[in-house]
């Protein structure tokens, strides 16, 4: 978990705590190397959560200092709460503005979020407010990992809250829709929609609610889209057909633009279409990457 | 006039012929088309570049006639199927009293390949029922296999000679048959597949042949093939019966694909050949839409199971 920058939102499943811890540890000791002010956000008491992270170079300098912080889940949210997007996203604005003012390169957010997608509605409200706080954080210094407790939630949850993501672990989504991207994009889509996703593909569109642009297209920056089924293009096509629109995916894969000339689609165009590579080296399907 | 023929009651008039010479194939069509346009029933015609010469200069007036270039309509049986549906839907939407549909269908003694025509020619039986068209399908005598005349003998129910006589088909048997004529195996398959998975999800089916095909064909076949063994492997994990295995052969030039279960394949003999209206999972349009491909497609039902075939790239030589 070393190495990303100060924009950058990633989604990590863990199966245990000391997993977690040993991930969060490594993002936020980053973060505290490049001038970031830190927040380790976990369940617990925040003695013990400031006792966790320990084994960070400088740690009990930085929570003395104010360059790091903890809060417990418990203390932030009730059980079972169900956030506001957008003011949880106007909260964080609020805490990077704040570090940016008292002399920090930016925000890093290490939480575990697990008990905040415990229910659909949770996962609902809490879905959009990842694609909310990823908009924001592709233009600010903001960053975050967002982990998740794979034993405790199970394979389907953790996808629909992984896919919501730019970057996650190996296998926790077939697909991601979120922001950042080409300019002129509502949003960014990657890896593959077929039949074993095309169901989350739809609600997925839905949380994001990319919209439309002056000429009524749906621009979608698809450079990292591996694969979308003739499913997947139509629960898109409808979507976009439903806010006035027609689909452009950008850069998008050959496969689809086939599809849509097999099958007469008129509300949705690739363009350009993203050739295979044919230098040889070939792109890790996009599922397996990680970092 | 034949109205005491039963066949030629029916609503769609599906009728062959055999011609020796060009003059016999004029004396055939002429009439077919004059008529037609008499009627007021727009004409559709799919020849090659010859033939489609030739008949511009003997008809009375081609411009009335929807000339469609063969080798793009019968690229494969399936969208020869949508295509001539589109053209004679929109005649009928536009009030047209009935459509006169012919054409040339590929084998090996027009230069073409025969596999997979003969699900198309016993389909239009069904297919085609309810609309008010007459396809006439007419044969070369002198080039045709014996294997595709008795294949064309026994899936339209008119039968019309050169000297104009034209008669219910003894012969005609009107059940589609799924797989139809036994596909040739291709002389590939008696070697070990290049890769081969079992149980393999469409993503993880979808990498191994990008990786086994790449540069072994062009890119626009690739492509199509990784639409065809998405669509497949989908199928048989759905419908069919576990295990269900990809084989994949490449070589230069070329790449043979097998998505196997251990099923009987699908219950509808038309599969693939039309999309399943109405289904609210869209279920039956991915064989449909594999079918649509650039690439050759062969359903092999056999007692081990059911097994789609897809090649794409170079062809082997044709048998029929």
């Amino acid at each position: 978990m070393r190495g990303l920058g100060v924009h950058d939102h990633v989604c990590w499943c863990f199966d245990t705590r000391a997993e977690f811890r040993a991930r969060a540890a490594e993002f936020l000791a980053d973060g505290l190397r490049a001038g970031q002010r830190v927040l380790y956000i976990a369940g617990g008491e925040p003695g013990a959560l400031a006792a966790e992270l320990r084994q960070v170079r400088g740690w009990d300098d930085a929570l003395t200092s104010g360059a790091a912080g903890v809060a417990s889940v418990e203390g932030t949210y009730t059980a079972r709460a169900v956030v506001d997007p957008a003011q949880q996203v106007v909260t964080y604005a609020q805490l990077t503005e704040q570090a940016l003012a008292e002399g920090f390169r930016g925000l890093r957010l290490a939480a575990d979020a697990t008990s905040l997608v415990r229910t659909a509605d949770q996962v609902e409200a809490f879905a959009r407010y990842e694609h909310l706080v990823d908009s924001y954080m592709a233009s600010a210094p903001l960053s975050a990992l967002c982990a998740y407790d794979r034993t405790e939630l199970g394979q389907a949850r953790i996808e629909q809250i992984a896919c919501m993501h730019p970057i996650a672990n190996s296998g926790a989504a077939a697909f991601r829709v979120h922001a950042g991207g080409r300019p002129g994009c509502a949003a960014t889509v990657s890896g593959n929609v077929d039949a074993a996703s095309v169901k989350l593909w739809t609600h997925a569109l839905r949380w994001a609610r990319p919209r439309p642009d002056s000429d009524d297209r749906l621009v979608l920056d698809a450079a990292g889209l591996e694969f979308i089924s003739h499913r997947g293009l139509l629960e898109l096509a409808e979507y976009a057909r439903q806010r006035g629109g027609s689909v452009v995916l950008h850069d998008g894969p050959s496969s689809a633009a086939r599809l849509t000339e097999v099958l007469g689609l008129s509300g949705v165009r690739v363009d350009p279409v993203r050739r295979r590579p044919r230098d040889g080296l070939r792109r890790a399907p996009d599922s397996e990457r990680t970092r | 006039m034949n109205h005491g023929v039963a066949a030629l009651r029916r609503p769609h008039v599906h009728e062959a012929g055999f011609y020796g010479s060009d003059a016999e194939f004029r004396a055939m069509i002429v009439p077919f088309v004059e008529d037609g346009l008499a009627a007021g029933e727009p004409v559709i015609l799919g020849y090659d570049e010859r033939k489609t010469g030739l008949l511009q200069g003997w008809l009375h007036d081609p411009s009335a006639v929807t000339f469609v270039s063969g080798d793009e309509l019968y690229g494969t049986p399936a969208r020869a199927i949508s295509s001539y549906e589109r053209l004679f839907q929109r005649h009928l939407d536009a009030g047209a009293p009935g459509v006169r549909l012919a054409g040339e269908v590929p084998h090996v003694g027009n230069g073409g390949r025969f596999e997979g025509w003969d699900r198309y020619e016993a389909a239009l039986n069904v297919l085609w029922a309810p609309y008010p068209l007459r396809s006439l399908c007419l044969y070369d005598a002198t080039t045709v296999s014996p294997a595709v005349r008795d294949v064309v003998e026994r899936t339209h129910p008119v039968l019309g000679t050169p000297s104009g006589d034209r008669r219910d088909n003894d012969r005609y048997d009107g059940t589609p048959v799924l797989g139809g004529l036994a596909s040739a195996p291709d002389p590939i398959e008696a070697s070990a597949p290049t890769a081969e998975l079992k149980n393999p999800t469409p993503a993880e089916a979808r990498h191994a042949l990008e990786q086994v095909a790449d540069r072994r064909v062009d890119e626009q076949t690739l492509t199509d093939l990784v639409i065809g063994v998405s669509e497949t492997v989908l199928n048989a994990r759905v419908h069919g019966r576990a295990p269900a295995t990809v084989r994949i052969w490449a070589e230069p030039e070329r790449v043979v694909v097998h998505v196997s279960d251990s099923g009987s394949g699908p219950a509808d003999p038309l599969a693939g050949l039309a999309p399943v209206a109405n289904s609210p999972t869209n279920s039956g349009l991915g064989l449909w839409l594999t079918h649509q491909l650039d690439v050759e497609v062969a359903l092999l039902a056999g007692p081990d199971g059911f097994t789609v075939r897809l090649r794409g790239g170079r062809s082997t030589p044709a048998l029929l």
